[in-house]
């Protein structure tokens, strides 16, 4: 069932990328927004969108500015394509982690080479634990009067202790015969 | 044959002419309670890694001296020659445990090391820390201490004759850690030679039958 699902995705990643058609692209990405919507809140939704909308608005307006060797029609209509086909790529992945667990893709990719699959668990097990971290760093920033303007107090130290992590983590791995 | 860990002149230094441990001369017998203690920066994490051939083999530095665990220098042979021999439970469980269930993090080791039985290694692994009903569960999901146990049992699941822990103790509560420190006491008492690294004279006095006092890069008392 769990490969079936990979498959599908890939599948449809495949198809999306390769329709050009905007009426079928729309068609696509509000079924994927339904699915997405019932099956998750929607504050989390939104929280996940939000940040991807600025990236869409600022790929439109660069379209339409700097892609001067087409007509304005073009460029509208290239630049909806390309901001639908982005939403619908990242609606398809959030549908599917959400209902795939981390343990549950790891195992759908255990055809992989045993190496490179180690190198996906470690690193998929990882990422919940760093987005925390980057929250308690946030936090602690915060206590000390960070206000969100400068990016740099939260990734030095998030990035400090990844190393750290990893660092500790091969030490881990040798002392238990790696 | 169990000879014990033995330090023979050993000195080491992660940079040039910044000596962390000096001259050490020092002798782990088979079936000691032993504790390291020391103040912050005295060295007692890296003599860890001295204990299991992380230093030299993996950590680098300038060393210099002699370590043999049973007889066969730590120079000689890689880590995982010395892993089904010295178990090492590092400070931070947080930062040691990195698959996605309990079971598959015991069984790393087991696999690294191409031991048979392995569900039945990890079955009284976690039996011995009383960890087993977390069989499947995410280890980052679970407390600090439970992490901490976790961390012992991938230790333990080797069978290790020497088990070697740094700071077990310094983020767990007091039941926890007399908890930690009675099982400690069951598997000396079963064979295994004990090595902890401990700030609390409490713990020192209630459960170390020697204690090594590390101080300027020196060892300055074995009582």
């Amino acid at each position: 069932m769990q490969r079936l699902k990979l498959i599908a995705l890939i599948l449809i990643s495949s198809a999306l990328i390769s329709i050009n058609n905007l009426f079928w692209l729309f068609a696509c990405l509000l079924i994927l927004l339904l699915a997405n919507i019932f099956n998750s809140a929607l504050s989390q939704l939104k929280n996940r969108l939000t940040p991807l909308l600025l990236t869409v608005v600022l790929l439109i307006i660069f379209q339409l500015l700097f892609n001067s060797s087409q007509t304005y029609s073009v460029r509208w209509l290239q630049s909806l394509t390309a901001a639908i086909k982005i939403l619908s790529l990242s609606l398809l992945v959030f549908l599917y982690t959400a209902t795939t667990s981390i343990n549950q893709i790891s195992q759908t990719l255990n055809f992989l080479p045993k190496t490179f699959n180690f190198m996906l668990t470690i690193t998929f097990s990882l990422i919940p634990v760093i987005f925390q971290e980057a929250k308690t760093i946030i936090l602690l920033q915060k206590c000390r009067g960070y206000k969100n303007l400068n990016p740099l107090p939260i990734i030095i130290p998030l990035l400090h202790r990844t190393l750290k992590r990893s660092e500790q983590i091969a030490l881990t791995m040798t002392s238990r015969g790696y | 044959m169990n000879s014990g860990i033995v330090f023979s002149r050993v000195s080491f230094s992660y940079l040039k002419n910044q000596p962390v441990l000096t001259n050490l001369n020092l002798q782990i017998k088979p079936g000691d309670f032993f504790t390291i203690t020391g103040i912050n920066g005295s060295g007692k994490s890296t003599l860890t890694y001295l204990l299991n051939g992380l230093i030299p083999q993996q950590i680098k530095g300038y060393f210099t001296g002699q370590v043999t665990i049973d007889s066969v220098s730590t120079r000689e042979k890689p880590v995982s020659f010395f892993a089904a021999k010295v178990g090492l439970v590092f400070q931070n469980p947080d930062f040691s445990l990195f698959n996605l269930t309990v079971k598959d993090e015991l069984a790393f080791g087991l696999k690294n090391l191409h031991q048979d039985n392995p569900d039945q290694k990890i079955k009284r692994a976690l039996e011995q820390v009383h960890m087993f009903k977390y069989l499947n569960r995410d280890p980052q999901s679970l407390s600090f201490g439970q992490k901490q146990k976790i961390c012992l049992a991938c230790a333990l699941a080797l069978n290790p004759d020497y088990l070697i822990l740094d700071e077990p103790t310094a983020m767990l509560d007091h039941p926890s850690a007399i908890e930690l420190y009675q099982i400690l006491t069951r598997l000396n008492q079963q064979g295994k030679t004990i090595v902890v690294v401990e700030h609390h004279q409490e713990f020192i006095d209630k459960f170390s039958q020697r204690t090594l006092v590390l101080h300027e890069n020196k060892l300055h008392a074995a009582a």
